[in-house]
């Protein structure tokens, strides 16, 4: 079998906890499966509170205050590779190239041409 | 390094799966209340005099006219529910109707129709949400508010075996597959 990675999966936009609880679509139930035998940490934002960890029904998501934040969190945590869920214009799609760690997107529909753009090596449609 | 690009694609087989519910709707909707799904000129009146539901995220402050004309149809309309809720309303549907433009997305939608065995009809203009329905041998209808409830009458208590082309195809399992290779070309 593979080499387990360590996948760090951000959800680039300001959470909305009644969305957030009731995501169970394929992209969350691929993310369980990947789970099983991979370290997958997944990552949102919520600039209206400090740092905290929502209790998804899958996984617990890693809610950061601000960018800032998200990367020191993932500078610890030394991911083999970014996966992002958004569009290309979602402000933290450079944190990989900041860091010096390849990442990919799974395009999430909205802008297609956009700054996040540059930084992803690979995507997803 | 060059930008690849692949498809990653699928439905959660687990928690969309056949029920057996008694139906209450003709034709449901599951889609934010948002102009690109075209539910003011096509769902509503499509399913007027019928028993529908439509389910998404409402909004007062723009494009409130998608609910309002659903509910001026005498459509059940309901704001966003949970996974779960939806599986039910899915399971109490004869069929799942998908009105949204080329542009505007449901692909997501067609997959968990399908995946409950459930009649799932989209419009032909739409080559997003046709792609899965011809793949399952299943065809579009022409996006024109009469044609549409006329398919709907035609579909009323029967189902497919569409679930099987999911599981073939465009499960979790395959999602994450998908992506696992993805990810592993860029490492």
């Amino acid at each position: 079998m593979a080499k387990a990675l360590r996948i760090a999966f951000i959800w680039d936009w300001n959470i909305c906890p009644e969305q957030a609880i009731t995501w169970q679509d394929g992209l969350a139930a691929a993310l369980r499966v990947i789970a099983k035998n991979h370290n997958v940490i997944l990552f949102t934002i919520d600039e209206t509170r400090p740092d905290y960890v929502f209790p998804h029904p899958y996984f617990p998501i890693h809610v950061k205050q601000n960018g800032d934040n998200l990367r020191l969190h993932i500078k610890e945590l030394k991911p083999d590779v970014i996966l992002h869920w958004g569009d290309m214009t979602r402000p933290n799609g450079s944190v990989g190239t900041e860091l010096g760690i390849p990442q990919a997107i799974c395009f999430a529909g909205g802008h297609m041409e956009g700054p996040s753009l540059m930084h992803m090596d690979h995507i997803f449609v | 390094m060059g930008r690849s690009v692949s498809t990653a694609f699928g439905t959660n087989t687990d928690l969309f799966k056949p029920k057996m519910k008694p139906k209450v709707f003709d034709a449901f909707f599951p889609a934010t209340f948002a102009d690109w799904k075209r539910h003011k000129p096509l769902f509503a009146p499509a399913v007027y005099g019928l028993r529908a539901c439509a389910v998404g995220y409402m909004y007062d402050s723009h494009e409130d006219w998608c609910w309002k004309s659903c509910e001026e149809a005498g459509v059940l309309t309901l704001p966003h529910v949970s996974a779960e809720a939806l599986v039910h309303l899915y399971g109490s549907s004869h069929s799942v109707v998908i009105t949204s433009r080329s542009d505007g997305g449901s692909q997501r939608s067609v997959l968990e129709a399908m995946a409950m065995n459930i009649q799932c009809i989209v419009m032909a203009d739409s080559d997003k949400t046709s792609e899965y329905i011809l793949a399952a041998n299943l065809k579009p209808v022409e996006p024109h508010p009469q044609a549409i409830h006329e398919e709907i009458l035609r579909v009323r208590g029967t189902t497919t075996n569409a679930r099987n082309y999911i599981m073939q195809n465009w499960s979790e399992q395959h999602y994450a597959d998908a992506i696992l290779k993805g990810l592993n070309q860029i490492i």
